[in-house]
């Protein structure tokens, strides 16, 4: 009997350090993608089947039905925030391109002095969390109580507030300024890459600037400028954070905050059917996007034969106007940064919002911060720290794992593992979240500890981070030379050895900066969270949003201001290793 | 401690076709023996050594280390290229650029297939390291090093294992010519003197020559002859092996009744001419320094492959010197060490063993 236990305690690892000897490791790295992997898909099918089913309730299927598709179409709510999400994601994309786009050339075209300050500043708009800016924007602009508003009725001849901030286009440019560094970057290389030559021989053959602008520049940056519209377009249309802090309140709804409060209707139970088919429709949509995007970026490579041959980087000298340059770079730091910041502070300490003024700092206090609820507060951070955390850290081991079948393995469908994760890049958020949301709910059983607990919101923060660690890792393992594992291999390592005997070492950088980046990814991430959470697992920004919508606007910009300052290290360490300043190249 | 080869099939997908890249190889390297794969560019022959050494998976045929099968397409087995005990040096060297020489030579033995106790690895690593001259080297970081110094650490790396087999890659291409000479002696020194199995492409036919025991000529994917690199020099079996290495002089003839062959500049005696059918066409094939010169003595006179032909150019090069003979309607090209010609007219000997005869297509 002790024999046979003792032989079988040693074969067994035995047995297991064969099986790795055999297939060299690559086994884990093929599982753990495709954990990963077949949950994105698993979350997606579940919203496709919901969409087309009547009556869903927990581990039964209902009959196919296009019914859900007629209530929400028929649904005049539905109607005017699909107008409304028009309009917004329009004005997003020209607010997005009216300050990236020259601020891109100014940076890839002129010699202002500091270029590379814009960037910095760039990244710092991109790493505070649009909720913030929602909820400065809303103190300087609320019908009633917005600092500016009351100041403008008070210097101008007018008697109401000439901007109200939940309108569509105010929300819609309030969005727009917190995608500029995307459309920079988009656009940065459009000009980079194009020849002045181009345009000088327009000059030698005498047309005049506008001509020129008309004729050779803008033509040329067509494919670029279309592209980063639509690209900022899908971002737009699927937007959360800002028209739930700004719009919500006055029942100015976007797809997305339509869908948001479908989930949680305040009369009834909410109807999943309706929501499965609004996310339904979001992700067709957002894939013609996609489908539309690819199109005309294969469209912009034609004009790449033409650029780039001897060509000499000629900066236009802007003497004077360097000052009108750094002029536009401040106004929009002002408005995406300071402004909104500012505000948020200055409303933090007083006790309700006051345009500034003697008796308002004779008033100013200290009671939104100490009479923050503790208990939540800490509650909250401590889920935000798990995610912030665990995220990053699982994101990357899938993102690794991924990233290595694409590009090492050979596997023969190594291309479908690209696809898949890719696929949350392209389609929204929000559906992962409502895809987990209805696997919580109508899959998953309720004694397992899932649905109310932060592994849900994990789950979903994992695969939809996913793709800014494959792309970050496919390029980190291209760029190390194919020979240097195979000399690995030769050598006796096995794939598990080789990946972190020599790939890891090579690679430390990009580990770094794909793991500081998806962590501040997690740590602004409202969306998603705001459709998972309940009491139980509270993240820090639903947890602010919360404060915020039971009215309590100050105390939420103190408790904004607080989470900021806990989870600042993260930035400070981002900005320190992330060397790449900007995640995008392409 | 041999490598046998048989039938090995490989085609890579790109963009939706099939490119063969291996068609039917086959190949017995003994044991102990520097084998050269010998072939132009896209011929097969890293193909060939990476299916060797496991990195690639043919589609068909058996590669087998003495009576170990290591892949077998019948059997659907591939030893992994970790657990096949080999040493490889690559094209680009490879050497890993995180670490420093030391521990480039080090991590086969610490986690790899030459794995040894741990006390062993430092006197293996400085073993080996001054086996290339790089003792002093040690702790510098292996990206510091020139070219030369670079290829040297990769050879320590792929000995210091002790593996019988060593593959080698073009592992002198990236040097300047000079240094190419240079490190070419030391590896013939150093790894001739190891014993082991070697098995090394290349596409320069001088370095095959140099360093092969064998060389097996590569072409579109097939192997066309092996043999010595006199065997394939004097005795090429088709011409494209004999274009490969070295150049050639082409002339075109039919083979008589009387088994000698008729050219356009008279009868021909050739050692390997008595297999053939009378009348079929030939091409035969004379190597420039296999042709005799002399000044013209009065046309055919005494023995046998005696013509008359006339110089057309004539030119100094150092250690010999290249002639233009015009024969007939055909034109020769000639090397020989002899000092200048004085007449126009030369008398030319083709001795019967220098002629090769080939089958002619047209
Ligand atoms: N990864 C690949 N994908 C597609 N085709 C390939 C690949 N590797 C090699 N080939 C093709 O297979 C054929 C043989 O290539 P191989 O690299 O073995 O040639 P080679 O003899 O080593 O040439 P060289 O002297 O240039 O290194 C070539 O036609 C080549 O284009
Ligand atoms: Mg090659």
């Amino acid at each position: 009997m002790a024999i046979a236990a003792s032989f079988q305690a040693r074969t067994l690892p035995r047995a297991l350090i064969g099986l790795y000897r055999r297939n060299g490791g690559q086994w884990p790295l093929i599982g753990i993608s495709l954990l990963a992997l077949s949950v994105i898909v698993v979350l997606l099918i579940v919203i496709v089947a919901v969409a087309f089913q009547d009556e869903i309730a927990y581990g039964k299927l209902g009959s196919l039905t296009l019914e859900n598709f007629r209530t929400l179409y028929g649904d005049p709510l539905f109607r005017s925030a699909m107008a409304n999400t028009a309009v917004f994601a329009c004005v997003t994309v020209l607010t997005a391109l009216a300050f990236g786009m020259p601020i891109a050339w100014i940076v890839e075209r002129t010699d202002l002095p500091g270029r590379s300050l814009v960037f910095s500043l760039l990244a710092a708009t991109l790493l505070v969390p649009g909720f913030y800016v929602a909820m400065g924007w809303q103190f300087l602009l609320h019908p009633r109580i917005g600092i500016l508003n009351k100041w403008l009725v008070d210097v101008l001849p007018i008697e109401t507030a000439p901007i109200n901030v939940g309108a569509v286009p105010v929300m819609g440019i309030i969005q727009g300024i917190g995608l500029v560094p995307l459309a920079f970057i988009m656009m940065a290389p459009a000009f980079r890459n194009m020849d002045p030559a181009l345009e000088e021989g327009a000059q030698v053959h005498g047309m005049g600037v506008i001509a020129r602008i008309r004729k050779i520049s803008l033509p040329l940056l067509t494919p670029s400028i279309a592209a980063a519209s639509i690209y900022v377009f899908a971002i737009g249309f699927a937007a959360f954070d800002i028209p739930a802090f700004l719009g919500l309140g006055n029942k100015t709804f976007t797809l997305s905050t339509f869908m948001y409060v479908k989930t949680q209707p305040l009369d009834a139970l909410p109807d999943y059917g309706v929501v499965g088919s609004i996310a339904f429709s979001m992700m067709l949509f957002a894939l013609a996007l996609t489908w539309w995007y690819l199109r005309v970026i294969r469209q912009g490579h034609k004009y790449q034969v033409i650029s780039g041959r001897n060509y000499r980087p000629t900066r236009l000298q802007l003497g004077r106007w360097k000052l009108a340059a750094w002029g536009y770079v401040a106004l929009l730091v002002t408005l995406s940064l300071l402004l909104p910041l500012l505000t948020l502070l200055w409303a933090s300490v007083l006790p309700f919002l006051m345009v500034p003024s003697a008796a308002a700092f004779g008033a100013m206090t200290t009671d939104n911060y100490t009479n923050i609820p503790w208990k939540g507060f800490w509650g909250a951070i401590k889920n935000s720290a798990i995610l912030i955390v665990a995220t990053p850290t699982l994101a990357s081991l899938a993102g690794i794992a991924t990233s290595w079948i694409v590009t090492r393995s050979r596997m023969r469908g190594a291309w479908a593992f690209d696809l898949v994760s890719f696929l949350p890049h392209v389609i929204p958020n929000l559906i992962f979240a409502v895809g987990a949301l209805l696997i919580g709910l109508f899959v998953i059983p309720a004694f397992v500890p899932f649905y109310g607990t932060v592994l849900i919101v994990l789950m979903v923060y994992v695969v939809t981070t996913l793709p800014f660690a494959t792309r970050m890792y496919n390029s980190a393992f291209t760029q190390v030379h194919r020979e240097l594992d195979e000399a690995g291999y030769v050598s006796g390592l096995g794939a598990l050895l080789v990946l972190w005997k020599i790939l890891r070492p090579l690679m430390a950088p990009t580990m770094l900066y794909a793991w500081l980046w998806i962590a501040l990814l997690a740590y602004r991430e409202l969306t998603m969270a705001a459709l998972l959470v309940s009491r139980t697992n509270l993240t820090m920004p639903v947890y602010i949003w919360s404060v915020w919508d039971t009215g309590n606007l100050n105390q939420a910009a103190a408790v904004g201001l607080l989470t900021f300052m806990v989870f600042s290290p993260l930035v400070l360490a981002y900005f320190i290793f992330g060397r790449r300043i900007l995640p995008w190249s392409d | 401690m041999g490598i046998t080869v048989q039938g090995l099939y490989k085609t890579y997908q790109s963009g939706g076709e099939g490119v063969p890249a291996l068609l039917d190889v086959s190949l017995e390297v003994e044991d102990g023996e520097f084998f050269v794969l010998l072939g132009p560019s896209g011929s097969g022959k890293t193909t060939l050594l990476r299916s060797v050494a496991g990195l690639e998976r043919p589609e068909g045929g058996s590669i087998y280390f003495d009576s170990t099968c290591v892949f077998s397409g019948d059997q659907n087995l591939h030893v992994r290229s970790e657990n096949r005990q080999l040493g490889m040096v690559f094209q680009s060297y490879a050497i890993w650029p995180h670490l420093s020489v030391y521990q480039n030579v080090a991590l086969p033995l610490t986690h790899g297939n030459g794995k040894i106790p741990r006390r062993l690895v430092s006197d293996r690593v400085n073993e080996a390291l001054a086996l290339v001259g790089l003792q002093d080297l040690g702790s510098r970081s292996a990206t510091q090093l020139s070219g030369g110094q670079q290829q040297r650490v990769a050879l320590a790396r792929a000995m210091a294992t002790k593996t019988e087999r060593l593959l080698m890659d073009e592992p002198l291409s990236n040097l300047d010519a000079r240094l190419r000479e240079e490190v070419r002696a030391e590896v013939r020194t150093l790894i001739k003197g190891a014993g082991v199995t070697v098995l090394y492409v290349t596409h320069d036919q001088e370095e095959a020559m140099d360093l092969a025991d064998r060389i097996a000529v590569m072409h579109q994917g097939r192997v066309l002859q092996v043999g010595s690199a006199e065997e394939l020099y004097q005795s090429p079996a088709d011409e494209n092996v004999a274009n490969f290495l070295g150049s050639m002089n082409w002339l075109g003839g039919s083979i008589g009744e009387d088994g000698a062959i008729h050219t356009s500049f008279g009868t021909v005696l050739a050692s390997g001419a008595s297999g053939l059918a009378p009348n079929a066409r030939v091409r035969l094939g004379v190597r420039p320094e296999g042709i005799e010169l002399g000044d013209d003595a009065g046309g055919n006179s005494g023995g046998g492959n005696l013509f008359s032909g006339e110089v057309l150019s004539s030119t100094f090069l150092g250690d010999h010197r290249a002639y233009e003979i015009k024969l007939a309607d055909q034109v020769l090209n000639v090397r020989t060490p002899v000092t200048q010609l004085h007449e126009r007219s030369v008398s030319i000997h083709i001795p019967e063993e220098r002629v090769n005869i080939f089958p002619s297509d047209g």
